[in-house]
């Protein structure tokens, strides 16, 4: 029996004024997912997502969560979903316990505190002050508030923003592990690469519309892009000689250093022909390897510009 | 109903956590307390506004300071997205705070009946209930500043515009009596004096149910400032107020000009008939203790104490001297005397003056003479001098009534404050031994003491240069103690605390 879809995005609008931030956006979520809706800042993500949990008003468009209308049973739906909020903080003087203990408060399905302290790894902090916490403390209380009512499915907005790197591959593990446990994660991130690590399927937002959507892997075979086979030797080499090799479709110099990016149709065959080429020359290989299309690429194609951090 | 429990305790203990809101909500308070009771001693009488202050305090800034801190760090809208309604969340707020105003009312109150020896509250419980109408009230005032204001500053503006008018003029810091007839009119639109009132009815009145309107008024400013709140309701900072939105911030204002309108409508209906009915109010809360028991405790039937102090100081003198305190009647004193003629030696040497304030005190001073003063104030008090000769009060032919009279020229400069307090009861000494015989006055000023509450005392002397109307019970109470000052002057007996012989 196919499990019930989660989550359910039907042409979703949302206007601020003139602006129309959400044009017609859709998407569905699967049971026991990540699902990432990626894409730049001001690109519509977080207000998609403040529509679905019911934060904002929606202009138009259906939103279908744990099989209620989210329109019109926006109560019902809040004691099934739980979400961390971008800019959320707490009071100063509120310890993560007594926070849990609160939030908790309003289900009737609340975690015990203390289970959340121990998931989430707040013991040393369980008892200290909102304000004695660091970021990445601070972000895994929110995460461990979005589960006080061990919701079907949880919503991240850009959890692992302002972060240093520790801290978002911990709360990376925090995130895979509460998807091994049964939940529907939604994440929104402007993360390529916490996108393509994290989630099983991604929705590429930009200007409001989706513009692209599926695995990783589907997103990159779908790529138009070639493969590219970048190589560094001891000695300068001639760029119209390595544009030259039968395979090769393009030559640049790498911003980096004084490598070279050679585009190509067949990496096997250009690999051995840049290695000959460099023996022929009696050049010195310091360098090769190979870089096949990423989201990123997949990105400039469909929008033609860089995903700006 | 858990959440709503849950809400309401973290937000207390969050309050006791936080140094700024102890200093708020409990160190000003004491402050407002000691200045009061500096300046007005006799603190039951003003009590109503020591305790409205205090929850003005705490609804109109403590409340709306925290919510839109909160709301500006993003603790509300991470609210919203709990399974709760709204006004679940207001309600736990709101009575949250009404604890923490409440325990600070109760620590005034405590130290006041400690460090003050303030009376305890005539009706404590019915106190308890016009409390619960007064948060009601401001309370629903601070929700919509709370919804106003964009940030914490601008809580302090909204604020400042509500308290400061309802300090100055609205009855809450000037006590409404003092207040000249325009502002009077002006607090008739503000809450604060309606909170005074419903209190101080219940600390030193007639409890509950003398103040129906007051009550009647602070329910209706409650109700539009919490319907007014509600709809207001901001989760997040981001969310403006459309500007038909600012019209139920009108809402929450209409009953302020409703009060306002009735209790002029009301006061000059009265007006035309007898006496102003807010200043019978007053008057009947604020009759001091001792007057109230010479009425209703007769002389003959109070025993004498064996206490030695006691019987020297006459019944039941009060642990801290207090104006209230002087006038009693002397426990060992013959039967009183029918009128000021039937006066006799025995009951003129009843009468004690230990209990009195000094001279230098705030509370019925008189100054050791008229030599300090600047040339303007002389030339005041010389006008005063010569239309006193002249004044209709001087001129009674009632020795007695004269005396109480010009009496009271001296008791209303004294309950004004005015700044030649201490130097008119000269004036009015003067005056009094110039007019009446010395024997005579000795008997009258007998007679005035040991029946304080007998004939009546002019509470307005417009043509004297005092452009007020005062409650009779506070310009007799002062009319009495200086009437005793002056007979303890033509006997000779005053204690060496008073400067001038």
């Amino acid at each position: 029996m196919t499990p019930p879809v989660p989550v359910i995005v039907r042409d979703l609008v949302k206007r601020y004024g003139d602006v129309e931030a959400v044009r017609g956006v859709s998407f569905d979520v699967r049971a026991g997912e990540i699902f990432g809706l990626l894409g730049p800042n001001g690109a519509g993500k977080t207000s998609t997502l403040e529509c679905v949990i019911g934060l904002r008003v929606p202009d138009g468009g259906s939103i279908q969560v744990c099989g209620l209308d989210a329109r019109t049973h926006p109560a019902k739906v809040k004691r099934r979903l739980g979400a961390q909020l971008q800019s959320t903080a707490l009071q100063d003087k509120i310890t993560p316990r007594e926070a849990l203990r609160l939030f908790g408060s309003f289900y009737s399905n609340a975690v015990e505190p203390r289970t959340l302290i121990e998931r989430f790894s707040l013991q040393e902090k369980a008892d200290a002050s909102f304000d004695s916490l660091s970021g990445g403390q601070k972000q895994r209380l929110a995460l461990a508030l979005a589960f006080v009512n061990n919701p079907q499915v949880v919503f991240l907005d850009e959890p692992t923003t302002g972060l240093d790197p520790q801290s978002r591959r911990e709360l990376h593990k925090l995130i895979q592990q509460v998807r091994a446990e049964g939940h529907t994660v939604v994440l929104t991130t402007h993360y390529i690469e916490e996108a393509h690590q994290l989630c099983d399927r991604i929705a590429i937002i930009d200007h409001g519309k989706v513009i692209a959507s599926g695995s990783p892997r589907e997103l990159v075979a779908s790529s138009k892009s070639l493969p590219r086979v970048v190589i560094r030797a001891a000695r300068t080499l001639e760029r119209s000689v390595l544009a030259a090799l039968p395979a090769v479709q393009d030559a640049s110099p790498t911003n980096s250093d004084d490598g070279w990016e050679l585009k190509t149709t067949n990496i096997s065959q250009t690999t051995i022909d840049v290695v000959q080429l460099l023996h022929r020359q009696g050049n010195e290989l310091l360098d090769l390897h190979v870089q096949r299309p990423s989201l990123e690429d997949v990105f400039i194609e469909l929008t033609g510009s860089r995903l700006r951090d | 109903m858990s959440g709503l429990i849950q809400h309401l305790l973290i937000t207390l203990r969050l309050n006791f956590r936080s140094k700024q809101a102890l200093v708020y909500g409990y160190i000003v308070p004491v402050f407002f307390l000691l200045a009061f009771g500096s300046i007005f001693r006799q603190l039951s009488q003003e009590f109503g506004q020591v305790l409205v202050i205090s929850t003005l305090g705490g609804a109109c800034f403590g409340m709306p300071t925290s919510m839109v801190s909160e709301r500006e760090r993003g603790v509300w809208r991470r609210y919203r997205l709990l399974p709760a309604s709204t006004g679940t969340l207001i309600f736990s707020t709101m009575v949250a705070r009404f604890l923490i105003i409440a325990s600070a009312a109760l620590m005034q109150v405590g130290l006041a009946m400690w460090w003050y020896h303030m009376k305890p509250p005539e009706h404590p419980w019915q106190l308890a209930i016009a409390f619960l109408f007064v948060c009601f009230a401001f309370l629903g005032m601070g929700l919509v500043i709370a919804m106003l204001a964009e940030t914490v500053p601008a809580v302090q503006a909204l604020g400042q515009s509500v308290f400061l008018p309802m300090i100055i003029i609205g009855g809450v810091g000037v006590p409404f009596y003092i207040l000249p007839h325009w502002a009077r009119h002006v607090a008739d639109f503000l809450p604060g004096r309606y909170a005074v009132d419903a209190l101080q009815s219940c600390i030193d009145g007639k409890g509950l149910r003398a103040v129906g309107p007051s009550l009647l008024a602070l329910t209706l400013i409650g109700a539009a400032g919490c319907a007014a709140g509600a709809k207001l309701f901001r989760w997040d900072v981001g969310q403006k107020l459309a500007s038909a939105a600012r019209g139920w911030a009108l809402l929450a204002l209409l009953p302020w000009a409703a009060v306002g309108i009735a209790a002029t409508v009301q006061g000059k209906i009265a007006a035309a008939g007898a006496a102003n009915p807010i200043i019978e109010a007053i008057v009947t809360r604020s009759k001091p203790a001792a007057t109230q028991a010479a009425q209703t405790q007769p002389v003959a039937a109070t025993a004498p104490s064996t206490h030695p102090a006691i019987a020297s100081a006459t019944t039941e003198p009060s642990t801290h001297p207090t104006v209230a305190s002087s006038t009693t009647v002397p426990a060992t004193s013959p039967a009183l005397p029918a009128d000021w003629r039937s006066v006799t030696e025995a009951q003129i040497a009843s009468i004690s003056y230990d209990d009195l304030e000094p001279d230098q005190s705030a509370v019925t001073p008189v100054s050791p003479n008229l030599d300090n003063l600047t040339d303007e104030a002389k030339k005041r008090m010389d006008t005063l001098a010569t239309n006193l000769a002249d004044w209709k009060g001087t001129l009674e032919d009632d020795p007695v009534q004269k005396v109480r009279n010009l009496l009271a020229v001296a008791g209303v400069p004294d309950v004004m404050q005015d700044p030649n307090e201490g130097e008119i009861p000269l004036i009015v000494f003067d005056r009094l031994k110039t007019t009446v015989p010395r024997d005579d006055l000795i008997k009258c000023l007998t007679y005035v003491a040991l029946k304080p509450d007998e004939g009546t005392y002019p509470t307005g002397m417009a043509e004297l240069g005092f452009d007020v109307t005062l409650p009779q019970e506070q310009v007799r109470e002062r009319a009495v103690v200086y009437g005793k000052k002056l007979l303890g002057r033509l006997l000779g007996k005053l204690p060496v605390k008073h400067v001038d012989q």
